[in-house]
């Protein structure tokens, strides 16, 4: 048995409720969060952290959730896509998305978004430019529109 | 004719206008209706109104992020005078009478709008004009007096209003009139922005459902692994290992690929590794480093099949014939260019969903080509094609990728195999190593001037393999023409003595498709770099060079003159930067690009602005338009920047975006782009911005920098970009 095999027992916080798992502990919350809790709106696009598709928040901070094994997820709040903002009650960040009207093909916003939200929502937010690049993929290359709603939804002082 | 009771279908084709007894589980209630379709050989149910006033518009193109459905709706919503939102968009099932037999279902070609747009308006008019007969029988006054207003037909004099919803039954009981009035008025020009398509929030919260996360009862995930060496095959399986993991439902067995089927992908993922497979490797290893020497070979020999162009003789004649000429120059130039194998990565990673059973299948899958994907399975399983059901699922990136079959043709012999269904996930190293790639093409272009230095011969010599020989989506290569894929592009469209081209095919044993721009992705790179070079011979201005071979070409002109102006809007008082420029008529549209560079140090630049003109004709969606034209210049910046595959003895030199990598954010510049005002027929949108992107930088950086980039992607050695 190698350690992918090894298996835990967990209990964390996703979306604000509690969600238990057992399994090997070196399974990567984005399939956790895909496969076992049926949350699809985190994608996979790489699974080693570099894309940014599976972005989600870890205790408030964007992580790569394609490379955070269940093991490390022991009493921590995650939120996913779906947990930031309905089409009625819209997360700031996502208002702006709307509005600017960002999505090509859609498989990238969700990491994006979240990616955003985060480096938005923290203690000092950081310099305009930087926050226009987020470092994550898009193939369709919506950049521009990415820095443009990042832009507008930091104009209106999103938080949250 | 005579008209049934029940509800009825109108149809448009392309060869005629009919009413006849229609499919009432199509409709709600009554419709009008019309094909906005290629020529379809069955009649069919397109526009649908039913008796609550809601319009349905069936579409066969699929929204890769491109936005096409959601204009087809605008473009019917104004014939209608209705908001484009009041129109639903479907998915045309994949079936009669949506799909006849000799009917495509593909997206491809930049043809989404180009192709539709007429059949689109006439659709629209159709519906209108027996909403409005309608109207006035009800009335009992002339047609003439009547008209349509958001939503319901208004008899001024009498200042009466009746809703759609209220005449849609006895609209479909009318006669399609055999001529009806497009409304000519330009569609509003409004902002559609994020609220162009009615699902837009679906990307924003996770909701969207793109093939990764299809859910159905009783669904298992399927992992798999491919030779390692390009081109290779199983010779032998030992699954014990895998079989023995908790959640593993089976390991299946391809001829070139093994699989194992479990509760979920990442449990899938780690037996998949614990699988000991034997491969037979292909007779010959795909070697890219060899290949690249074959093709510069072939284009030295000039031995290729030549195109044979509208001119007196034969191919080989006029190729006698243009090199006689170039002999008796007063001068030749010459340069040989290369690209490289590129992938398409597109950010959901290949994946179809089966389930195979009691003689029929079903699949869901993001795929550009429906109809092909159904005649794959049923070949496959040996099924009528109508016991094979394709539905589309969100796609998450296409650009020609989803054209290919292959992944559904896996998906359906696994679930064939497991009898159940199955969703087959490729993981990203799956996904780069057994693309359907961009192949590599090398060419050498050779120019004969006179003592003015204008051209008097050109001979292109180009080498690559045939995608219509590899690609899996149903073409034939000609045994007596060249692949059109390998030689579109090198005609310019300039006013220059006619190229004889040749081409010579070189395969590498690794499989090539359509790639966003497909053939132009290399030969406009080739042939807008020379024509910059035979503008330096001549000493003549780079873009008034290209204007005074353009002089026959009214709209190109403007589009040359809407470039120059945005290019002094774009450029700040002061700054020196470097422009290189490129230009393209391709699908309908006509497209000039200026990028401009600094000189940071020497050998290093950075990337200032972008600037593009285009005209498209007609510009149904402004936002989606712009996005096209952007997205395609990021797409040419990966090309010129990162994008090439290596294989080696058969095995591929990367693996994922660590060491693939592809543009970001802080690689792109501001892009400009400018739609030149025109009432044309729309052209393409979707892959005519990416092929002059990567001569316009690389004339940028002979402008800076004195030196000539002949090969994609610019080396390191070349040319380092400070980001």
């Amino acid at each position: 048995m190698d350690d992918g095999d090894k298996i835990v027992r967990v209990r964390l916080d996703v979306n604000g409720a509690a969600r238990d798992y057992a399994g090997p502990a070196a399974r990567p919350l984005l399939w956790f969060l895909r496969d076992q809790l049926g949350l699809t709106g985190t994608k996979y696009g790489c699974g080693i952290g570099q894309c940014g598709a599976c972005t989600v928040h870890l205790d408030g901070a964007a992580v790569r959730s394609c490379v955070v094994p269940m093991s490390a997820t022991s009493k921590r709040k995650v939120r996913t896509i779906e947990g930031l903002g309905t089409p009625d009650r819209p997360h700031p960040v996502q208002q702006a998305w709307l509005e600017i009207g960002v999505s090509e093909c859609g498989y990238c916003q969700p990491g994006q978004i979240m990616a955003a939200a985060a480096a938005l929502a923290g203690p000092t937010p950081p310099p305009a430019q930087t926050l226009e690049d987020i470092g994550n993929i898009c193939r369709c290359g919506t950049y521009a529109r990415i820095g443009a709603a990042i832009a507008l939804a930091r104009a209106r002082g999103a938080s949250a | 004719m005579k008209l049934g009771r029940r509800a009825f279908v109108c149809a448009v084709t392309a060869t005629g206008i009919a009413c006849l007894a229609g499919p009432a589980r199509v409709l709600g209630g009554a419709a009008a209706s019309t094909s906005a379709q290629p020529p379809v050989n069955d009649w069919s149910v397109w526009l649908v109104i039913d008796a609550a006033g809601a319009i349905t518009l069936f579409h066969k193109v699929t929204d890769l992020g491109q936005g096409t459905p959601s204009s087809f709706a605008a473009i019917v919503a104004h014939q209608l005078d209705v908001a484009p939102e009041r129109i639903a968009l479907k998915q045309a099932p994949v079936r009669a009478p949506y799909l006849g037999p000799d009917d495509d279902y593909v997206t491809s070609g930049s043809a989404g709008i180009r192709a539709h747009y007429a059949s689109l308006r006439q659709l629209g008019a159709t519906a209108r004009a027996v909403l409005v007969q309608a109207a006035a029988a009800r009335w009992q006054v002339a047609a003439a007096e009547c008209a349509v207003q958001a939503g319901a037909v208004v008899h001024r004099p009498s200042a009466r209003i009746a809703r759609f919803a209220d005449l849609a039954d006895a609209a479909a009981r009318l006669p399609v009139p055999s001529e009806v009035q497009v409304d000519e008025r330009r569609m509003p020009r409004a902002a559609f922005a994020g609220r162009a398509r009615a699902d837009e929030f679906g990307f924003l919260d996770g909701s969207a459902v793109f093939g990764v996360d299809v859910r159905l009862p009783n669904l298992s995930t399927a992992a798999i692994v491919h030779s390692p060496i390009a081109g290779g095959a199983v010779r032998s399986v030992d699954a014990t290992a895998a079989l023995r993991s908790a959640g593993v439902v089976d390991v299946v067995r391809l001829d070139d690929a093994v699989a194992v089927v479990a509760s979920d992908f990442w449990t899938a993922s780690q037996a998949l590794r614990k699988l000991r497979i034997e491969w037979t490797p292909p007779p010959t290893l795909p070697d890219t480093d060899r290949h690249r020497q074959a093709l510069l070979a072939a284009v030295a020999a000039g031995q290729g099949m030549p195109v044979r162009v509208e001119r007196e003789g034969s191919a080989a004649e006029q190729r006698r014939a243009s090199e006689r000429v170039m002999d008796a120059a007063h001068r030749r130039v010459e340069a040989v260019f290369y690209v490289p194998w590129a992938a398409h990565v597109t950010m959901e990673p290949q994946t179809a969903t089966a389930h195979v059973a009691e003689g029929r299948a079903e699949l869901w899958l993001p795929t550009q080509s429906q109809a092909q994907v159904r005649s794959t399975v049923a070949a496959l399983l040996k099924l009528p094609e109508r016991a094979v059901t394709v539905n589309t699922t969100r796609v998450g990136g296409g650009f020609g990728r989803r054209l290919e079959t292959d992944v559904a043709r896996e998906a359906t012999l696994i679930a064939q195999r497991v009898k159940r269904p199955v969703k087959l996930i490729w993981s990203r190293e799956q996904d780069l190593h057994n693309d359907y790639f961009r192949p590599a093409a090398a060419a050498r272009l050779r120019a004969g001037l006179d003592a003015n230095g204008d051209v008097s011969s050109l001979v292109f010599d180009v080498a690559a393999p045939s995608i219509l020989a590899s690609s899996s989506n149903t073409h034939t290569l000609p045994a007596d023409e060249p692949d059109f894929t390998a030689i579109m592009g090198l005609a310019g469209g300039y006013r220059l003595p006619e190229p004889s081209i040749g081409w010579t095919r070189v395969e590498a044993g690794l499989r090539s498709g359509w790639w966003r721009s497909v053939g132009c992705s290399a030969n406009t790179f080739f042939l807008e770099s020379f024509i910059d070079e035979l503008a330096a011979v001549k000493g003549a201005r780079p873009l008034a060079y290209r204007r005074a071979l353009l002089a026959q070409d009214a709209r190109a002109l403007r589009v040359l003159q809407a470039l120059e102006e945005q290019v002094g809007a774009s450029a700040p008082v002061g700054q020196d930067w470097f422009w290189g420029f490129s230009w393209l008529r391709y699908s309908g549209s006509r497209v000039a690009h200026a990028v401009a560079v600094s000189r940071e140090a020497e050998r290093s630049i950075k990337l200032r602005r972008i600037v593009v003109a285009v005209d498209c004709g007609v510009v149904v969606n402004p936002h989606f338009a712009r996005s096209q034209v952007v997205g395609g210049v990021v797409w040419g910046l990966s090309a010129c920047r990162f994008g090439a595959i290596g294989f080696a003895q058969g095995r591929p030199q990367q693996s994922n975006f660590h060491d693939y990598p592809v543009a970001r954010a802080r690689h792109v510049p501001p892009i400009d782009v400018v739609f030149v005002d025109s009432e044309a027929d729309p052209g393409g949108l979707g892959e005519e911005s990416v092929p002059g992107t990567a001569p316009a930088l690389a004339n940028a950086i002979f402008a800076a920098t004195g030196r000539r980039l002949r090969e994609l992607p610019f080396s390191s050695e070349a040319i380092t970009f400070v980001d």
